[in-house]
């Protein structure tokens, strides 16, 4: 059974939806704040922006062949 | 003996990158293929030249120097690297479709069009060659501690400075002759060293390092803390210098013309892509490595020398390799912005002023080469004061970022006047300025909770282009110029219009 393509209203929110969590966990003073001690700090900045690295492909699957100039 | 392996490796080096150049070298004779590289690269050469234009040798010595010095807080550029890349995904299908369609050259020329006034895009030329030409200085410059250090004690601080001017002046010749197909073919060699060994190279001491005694447990504790909510910076600060860095990243116009160079919009959105995990691994290996040999004797009284430091640990060899890398990412960034800057200066300073486009490169490649001298002569006047010149460079970056609402709300949102982007870019620079002389960088604005001077005149820029903008809104006629600016990137089929 194949999963029905998304639209591309639904695209763009996917795409804004990643983009503001990418912004939460890299820019939000609060998260800074929570890991502002020890060796936590190191490993936030790891997992926080290899998250971000991922979400990457996330955008990249939700723009399916937008801004593809055709042939 | 140890020097000629050392100067021998980088004129080797150099040697490799000129013979790469030039076998990809093209009758580039028109200003836009100058400018531009034909608009013709795939997503790998797009996502090498954006990591050489924007990895410049100083992550090696600056930020890297930043980390063993100050700890963990030097982690900041990993954060606002990858939310400019986030960025250039976003902006990939607008700039790259916009400039295939209006044969745009340059950021000042996107601005030109989008809001369709030459002084916006003469103040926003201007604002970018100011802000970037102590960029290109210090870049010249930093590799003096290269040329230092290869020379093993041969050569004194200052005339390995002057040298190293010399040197990055010299190979320019070929960016002026080669413009930015030239450049990109070079990032793709200078790319590979520089992050590809590079990375190699951080590997084997992260491997050392944890092996002799120097995991996270050996790092100073106060190495290790975050400004928090009660401390001296400011809540607000780590918050301020992502931001900043994020804000300004597509606003230096040597990184931004790189979207105009590929193919197409999905080019360079999977750049980005492709970039993403690069730029990620890269750095965060050569910031965990130099929060590390925080921890080695020697490291703490010269930080900026971590790099060769720990390249010392392998001898010669590793410290020409190391030697290697700097030059090849202090050439990608450094010719990336000389082209770009002489370009910008004769396609929207000088060719603003005439009613007709100009067509030949002949003007761009005096530009750039007019541009170098002035830098490199900027380099050697100056070889003696380097402090001063950081304090200029982080003053321009606070400049710079004053770019960002008028260049991406411009880009996204289709109610901003012209207006509005030179009241905002004027209100932006000055506040970003005056606050700039009363808290010099890198402090932050006690009294704003940390932030710093540019995050500052951005608020008060942002403020100034939305209430222009809809307190006097553009006329009938340009709000429909623009609706149609925008209809035409939901079109799957582009028309060339010039």
């Amino acid at each position: 059974m194949s999963t029905p393509a998304l639209t591309s209203d639904r695209r763009s929110e996917v795409r804004r939806t990643i983009f503001v969590i990418d912004l939460l966990l890299l820019l939000a003073p609060p998260v800074h704040w929570l890991f502002s001690n020890g060796q936590s700090s190191v490993w936030y900045f790891l997992v926080a922006n290899a998250l971000v690295t991922l979400s990457l492909f996330a955008l990249w699957k939700a723009s399916g062949n937008e801004g593809e100039e055709a042939k | 003996m140890n020097m000629a392996i050392g100067y021998g490796a980088i004129l080797l080096f150099t040697a490799l990158v000129v013979f790469v150049m030039s076998r990809g070298r093209r009758g580039d004779s028109s200003m836009s293929d100058y400018a531009t590289g034909g608009r013709s690269f795939n997503s790998w050469f797009g996502t090498m030249s954006f990591l050489n234009t924007w990895l410049a040798g100083t992550v090696f010595i600056a930020f890297a120097g930043l980390t063993a010095s100050a700890g963990v807080m030097g982690m900041y550029s990993l954060s606002y690297s990858l939310l400019s890349v986030v960025l250039m995904f976003f902006l990939g299908t607008p700039v790259n479709k916009w400039g295939r369609i209006h044969d745009l050259r340059t950021q000042a020329d996107l601005l030109g069009l989008r809001y369709n006034s030459r002084s916006v895009r003469i103040i926003a030329a201007i604002i970018g060659v100011l802000a970037s030409v102590p960029w290109v200085v210090l870049g010249m410059q930093s590799l003096g501690l290269v040329f230092s250090t290869l020379s093993f004690g041969q050569v004194s601080p200052y005339l390995a400075v002057m040298i190293g001017v010399l040197f990055i002046a010299a190979r320019q010749i070929w960016t002026v002759k080669l413009g930015t197909r030239g450049i990109i073919i070079s990032d793709m060699v200078q790319g590979l060293f520089a992050y590809g060994i590079g990375f190699l190279v951080i590997l084997g001491l992260l491997v050392w390092l944890f092996a002799n005694g120097h995991g996270f447990g050996a790092v100073a504790p106060q190495l290790l803390q975050l400004p928090g909510p009660d401390s001296p910076a400011g809540p607000l600060y780590l918050f301020s210098l992502i931001f900043t860095g994020m804000m300004g990243a597509w606003c230096w116009p040597d990184l931004f013309v790189r979207m105009f160079s590929v193919r197409s919009p999905r080019t360079v959105q999977k750049s980005a892509l492709q970039a993403a995990p690069l730029l990620f691994i890269f750095s965060a290996a050569l910031t965990t490595m130099s929060l590390l040999a925080s921890s080695v004797p020697g490291v703490s009284d010269a930080p900026d020398t971590v790099w060769f430091i720990m390249a010392g640990i392998g001898g010669v060899g590793l410290v020409a390799v190391a030697g290697i890398c700097v030059v090849a990412a202090t050439m990608g960034n450094v010719g990336a912005n000389l082209q770009a800057l002489g370009t910008q200066i004769a396609n929207d300073v000088v060719g603003a002023r005439g009613e007709e486009r100009i067509e030949s490169s002949k003007g761009a490649k005096i530009a750039v080469a007019a541009v170098t001298v002035v830098s490199a002569a900027v380099a050697l006047a100056t070889a003696n004061q380097v402090s001063g010149l950081v304090v200029i460079a982080f003053v321009s970056y606070q400049a710079i970022c004053q770019l960002a609402p008028t260049l991406l709300l411009g880009i996204f949102w289709r109610r901003g006047t012209a207006a509005a982007a030179n009241a905002a870019m004027v209100s932006g620079i000055l506040v970003a300025a005056v606050l700039e002389l009363i808290y010099p960088s890198p402090l932050s604005i006690p009294w704003l909770g940390g932030l710093t001077s540019g995050v500052a005149g951005l608020i008060v820029n942002l403020t100034v282009y939305l209430a222009v903008s809809l307190a006097k809104p553009a006329t009938q006629a340009e709000q429909e110029r623009v609706d149609s600016l925008f209809a035409d990137l939901k079109r799957e089929t582009v028309t060339i219009s010039r």
